[in-house]
C-alpha cells in the first residue's frame, strides 16, 4: 500500500468541471489508467480520494493537490504517463510522491488573475485604501475589508490587459479571488460585462512557503 | 472555444454542459464533410442517449467525416448567447451550428418539437426547408418520432427513417460525390429518395378532405410512394462504438451500455416501438460481452447497462449476466438490467447483479384488469406480478414503482377500481412473504394518460378528453385511499400535445411555429413548459387541436403517416385493434409468427425470438 499524493494543473475547458465533477472524472481516470488505486471498504465501494483545496468552477489551476493510494506490494511503474492518457484533455499529472505534509497546514493560495482591459498602476492604488465589500459563506454574510484579506498583491500591464498576481488565505476564513475583482469594481476597473481570468498557481504554507 | 462563447459560459450554471473536450470526444482535422449531431434537448439528457453515440463513434471512423455534437442550451445559456450574438455551436470545435453539411436532429417525443426551431433560429436558419438557402446545411431528422413526422415533415429537407447505421455513411457518401460534381440541393435529394429509408417531405403533395382527413398522399420527382424503413439485417455483426464519449459532469444515464437486441416479441398495442424496431434481431452473448468489455476499459464507468426494449426476454440472459457479473464484479462494475418484465422476472438474476447495488424495483401492469389488459395485448397475468414481487420481497426489496395508463381504449371504472385491487394484492404479498417488514412497503404508482400512436392497433382510435381523463383519476383516487401508496395522476397537457402531434398531419408546421414565438422551448422541463401558449398558438393559427386528439379513424380512411411504413402492414394492425376491441389477446412472437409483415425487410432471415 503506498500514500500517494498526486500534483495536477486544470486547464482550458477543464477548468468548467466542478469539484464534485472533479471527483468523478479523477475516479474514471484513474480507472481507464489501470493503476491499481485504492478502494473503499464496505456496501458501497469507491475509489477513494481527496481534494486537498477545493477550486471554484471555471478557475483554471497550475497546482491541483489529490490524495490517493495504491493498493499493491510494488509500486506502479510509469503512474504519470498512465494518468496523463487516461485524463481528460486540459488534466494533466505534473508529479506523483508519497509523504505529503498534513493538508491542514496549507495556509495561502496564490492566484492569477487577468483583466480584459485596465490600468495597472491605478488599480494597485485604488487597493492601496480600505475597500470595504460583503463576503458571503454558507453560514452568514459580512462586510469586510478586502486590505486585511490580500496578503501580497501586484498588477503588471500587459498591453491593454492588466495582470494581478495576488496572495489569498485558504481554509477557516478565505477569500475567493472574485472578491477582489468585486473590489476593483468599486473602483470602476471591473465592469459587469467583463470575464476576468483565474488561475490558482501555488498552494503555500503559513511562512508563505511551497506547500507539498 | 472562442472568447464569446467563454463569456456566455463563465456566466451558465452547470457550464460544463457547453465546453466540450471530454475523454473521448473527438477531434479531427481538414474533414470535407462535417456532420452535426444535434439533440433538441439538454446536454444531460442528450448525452444519455444511445442512439446518438452510436452515430458519433460510426461516422466519425468514416475518412474525412467529422462528426460533432451539438445540444440545446438551457434557458440561462440560451440569453447569454443571444446577448452576445453567439450562435449556435458544436461542442468539439465551436464552430457555427450553420456552417455545417448536414445537421441530424433526433426526434425522442412530440415535446422536442418547438426545442428543434429554437435551435434553427440560434444557429440563424430557416424553419421551413423551402425557405433556406442553397448553401444552407441539409437538415436531416431521425428518431422514433419519424414513423408520423408530418407536423415537422416542412422543416426537413430529409427524414431518415428507422435505424441509421447503414443507411446515413450511404447518404452521406453521396453527397459528397453530388457536392465533388457541383450538383445542387435538389440534384442531391432526388438522388437519395429511392434509397431505403430515406424520406424527403418536399416530394411528396398531401390534399385534405372536408372532414378535416386527408384525401391523398402523392409522391414526385421519382419518390418512392411509400418509404419503407431502413434496418440492419446481420444486428450481431452491426456496427457499436468501442467507446463512449465520458462527461466531465452528471448526466442522467451516466454510465456503459450495450444492446442486447431490436424489437420486442410482445405486440402490447400500445406501444409504438414494440411494432416499428420488428422483426427481432438478437446480438450473441460474445459479441455483448466483447463489447461491454471494451466499453468498461475505454471510459472507467462503474455501471453497464443491458439495453432493449425488454432486457429480460433477451434469450441468453441468464448465462450473459454470469459471465458479465464474473468479468466486472472485482472490478467494482455494477449491472443495470431496465426494462423487466414481471413474468420472466427472475430473481436469481437480480440477486446476481445487484450484488454491488440495491435499488428499486419497477413493472408495468399498464392495466387494471385482465379484461384491460388482454385489449391491450399486455399479456401480464396478475398472479405473475405477485410473484414477482413475491419474490422480490423475499430477498429485501421493499420499495415497487407501478406503472398504469389511462384512458385505455374501452376502458370502464370496474378496470380503474382492478389497479386499487392489484395495489391491495401488492401489498398483501408483502405481509406473506416480505422479508424487511420492519421497514414497510413503499408502492409508488404512476398513471398516465394514454396517448395513441402512429403505426400501432390504437392508431385509428381517439384520445379520451381532459373531462374524462379527470373523471377517470378522480374515480381512481376514491378506490386508492392505501396506507404507503403514493399516486400520481394529475392531468397534463403535455399528453395532450403529444396526442395531437403524434397522430396530426402538416397543418399542424405553424402553431408549433407559432409555440416558438411565443416562447415554448424545452417543454420536457417543468419549469419551462407552457400549456397556455401551446393553447393560444393553435387558436392563433386557426387550427383545431382537438380535431387530432381525439379523431375516431375509419378502417379505410388514409392516415397521414400511410407513406411511411415501418414494414408492419396497416391490414395487420387493423386486425389486431379489432380483436382488442372483442378483447382478444394475441400471442407473443415467441409462440409463433403472427406475420406482421415486418420480416419482409430481411432476406432469408427469421426473427431471434
Amino acid at each position: 500500500m503506498f500514500n500517494i499524493r498526486l500534483k495536477f494543473s486544470k486547464l482550458g475547458v477543464c477548468s468548467y468541471i466542478s469539484h464534485l465533477d472533479l471527483m468523478r472524472t479523477l475516479q474514471r481516470s484513474f480507472v481507464r489508467s489501470g493503476l491499481p488505486v485504492k478502494y473503499t471498504q464496505g456496501f458501497n465501494p469507491h475509489i477513494y480520494l481527496s481534494i486537498l483545496a477545493p477550486l471554484s468552477t471555471g478557475f483554471e489551476s497550475l497546482y491541483e493537490l489529490v490524495d490517493f493510494s495504491f493498493d499493491c506490494e510494488e509500486y506502479p511503474e510509469n503512474a504519470i504517463e498512465k494518468l496523463n492518457e487516461a485524463f481528460p484533455k486540459g488534466i494533466q499529472a505534473v508529479e506523483i510522491y508519497q509523504n505529503g505534509r498534513k493538508p491542514g497546514e496549507i495556509a495561502y493560495s496564490v492566484y492569477e488573475i487577468v483583466y480584459e482591459r485596465g490600468n495597472a498602476e491605478e488599480m494597485a492604488d485604488f487597493l492601496k485604501n480600505p475597500v470595504i465589500i460583503t463576503k458571503e459563506s454558507k453560514r452568514q454574510s459580512k462586510e469586510i475589508n478586502v486590505n486585511d484579506y490580500i496578503r501580497e498583491i501586484k498588477f503588471e500591464q500587459m498591453g491593454e490587459k492588466v495582470k494581478c498576481t495576488c496572495t489569498l488565505p485558504l481554509g477557516n476564513d478565505q477569500l475567493n479571488p472574485a472578491y477582489v475583482s468585486e473590489a476593483l469594481s468599486k473602483g470602476g476597473f471591473v465592469l459587469e460585462d467583463d470575464t476576468p481570468r483565474y488561475k490558482r498557481i501555488a498552494l503555500l504554507d503559513k511562512d508563505l512557503k511551497l506547500f507539498r | 472555444m472562442n472568447d464569446k462563447i467563454l463569456s456566455c459560459i463563465d456566466r451558465s450554471t452547470k457550464p460544463a454542459r457547453y465546453t466540450g473536450g471530454e475523454y473521448n470526444s473527438i477531434v479531427k482535422e481538414n474533414c470535407e464533410f462535417n456532420y452535426a449531431i444535434c439533440f433538441p434537448d439538454v446536454y444531460e439528457i442528450g448525452m444519455s442517449h444511445l442512439g446518438s453515440k452510436i452515430l458519433y463513434g460510426l461516422l466519425n471512423e468514416i475518412d474525412g467525416v467529422w462528426c460533432q455534437r451539438i445540444f440545446a442550451p438551457f434557458n440561462d445559456m440560451e440569453a447569454e448567447m443571444r446577448k452576445r450574438d453567439q450562435a449556435l455551436y458544436a461542442l468539439e470545435s465551436g464552430m457555427d451550428a450553420k456552417k455545417f453539411d448536414m445537421l441530424g436532429f433526433t426526434m425522442q417525443y412530440e415535446l422536442n418539437y418547438a426545442t428543434i426551431l429554437n435551435m434553427l433560429e440560434l444557429a440563424g436558419l430557416k424553419y421551413y426547408s423551402k425557405d433556406r438557402e442553397e448553401s444552407d446545411p441539409i437538415i436531416i431528422g431521425g428518431g422514433p418520432c419519424v414513423y408520423n413526422c408530418e407536423p415537422v415533415a416542412d422543416f426537413f429537407d430529409v427524414v431518415l427513417i428507422g435505424e441509421a447505421e447503414e443507411v446515413l455513411p450511404e447518404i452521406i457518401h453521396i453527397y459528397r460525390e453530388n457536392k465533388k460534381a457541383g450538383g445542387t440541393k435538389l440534384d442531391y435529394l432526388k438522388k437519395i429518395c429511392r434509397i431505403q429509408g430515406i424520406y424527403v417531405p418536399s416530394f411528396y403533395d398531401v390534399t385534405y378532405l372536408e372532414n378535416g382527413k386527408v384525401d391523398k398522399i402523392t409522391a414526385k420527382n421519382g419518390a418512392p410512394d411509400v418509404v419503407v424503413k431502413a434496418i440492419v439485417e446481420d444486428f450481431d455483426k452491426a456496427y457499436y462504438p468501442k467507446s463512449f464519449v465520458v462527461p466531465s459532469t452528471d448526466i442522467v444515464f451516466d454510465r456503459a451500455m450495450v444492446e442486447l437486441f431490436r424489437g420486442c416479441r410482445r405486440g402490447c398495442r400500445f406501444c409504438q416501438a414494440g411494432y416499428t424496431y420488428r422483426p427481432i434481431r438478437a446480438r450473441q452473448l460474445e459479441t455483448v460481452l466483447e463489447q461491454a468489455k471494451a466499453l468498461a476499459k475505454s471510459t472507467g464507468f462503474d455501471e453497464m447497462s443491458l439495453s432493449s426494449l425488454s432486457s429480460s426476454d433477451y434469450p441468453f440472459i441468464a448465462p450473459l449476466c454470469d459471465q458479465m457479473m464474473d468479468y466486472f464484479e472485482d472490478k467494482h462494475i455494477s449491472i443495470a438490467l431496465p426494462s423487466l418484465r414481471a413474468d420472466t422476472f427472475d430473481i436469481s438474476i437480480m440477486e446476481k447483479i445487484q450484488k454491488v447495488r440495491k435499488s428499486g424495483l419497477t413493472f408495468a401492469p399498464e392495466a387494471g384488469s385482465q379484461r384491460l389488459r388482454d385489449v391491450i395485448n399486455k399479456n401480464l397475468k396478475e398472479e405473475d406480478l405477485y410473484e414477482a414481487c413475491g419474490l422480490a420481497f423475499e430477498s429485501g426489496y421493499n420499495n415497487i414503482k407501478l406503472y398504469f395508463m389511462i384512458g385505455l381504449p374501452t376502458e370502464t371504472n370496474e378496470d380503474l377500481e382492478g389497479i386499487a385491487k392489484i395495489v391491495r394484492g401488492v401489498i398483501y404479498t408483502f405481509k406473506q412473504r416480505g422479508t424487511n417488514k420492519a421497514k414497510g412497503i413503499k408502492i409508488a404508482i404512476g398513471c398516465a394518460t394514454f396517448v395513441p400512436k402512429a403505426q400501432t392497433p390504437f392508431q385509428w382510435v381517439g384520445q379520451v378528453t381532459r373531462e374524462q381523463a379527470e373523471a377517470k383519476q378522480e374515480h381512481l383516487r376514491e378506490h386508492m385511499k392505501i396506507k404507503n401508496v403514493n399516486l400520481s395522476t394529475h392531468y397534463s397537457v403535455s399528453s395532450y400535445l403529444e396526442a395531437v402531434f403524434a397522430r396530426g398531419d402538416r397543418r399542424l408546421a405553424p402553431v408549433i411555429v407559432r409555440a416558438h414565438e411565443l416562447g415554448c422551448n424545452l417543454d420536457g422541463w417543468d419549469e419551462n413548459f407552457k400549456p397556455d401558449m401551446w393553447l393560444q398558438a393553435f387558436k392563433d393559427c386557426g387550427v383545431d387541436g382537438d380535431f387530432y386528439a381525439f379523431t375516431q379513424y375509419e378502417k379505410d380512411d388514409t392516415f397521414p403517416w400511410d407513406h411511411i411504413s415501418s414494414g408492419v402492414r396497416k391490414d395487420y394492425l387493423w386486425n389486431e385493434y379489432q380483436k382488442a376491441l372483442r378483447g382478444e389477446a394475441s400471442p407473443d412472437c415467441k409462440a409463433g409468427c403472427s406475420g406482421c409483415g415486418a420480416l419482409s425487410l430481411m432476406k432469408g432471415r427469421k426473427c431471434d425470438v
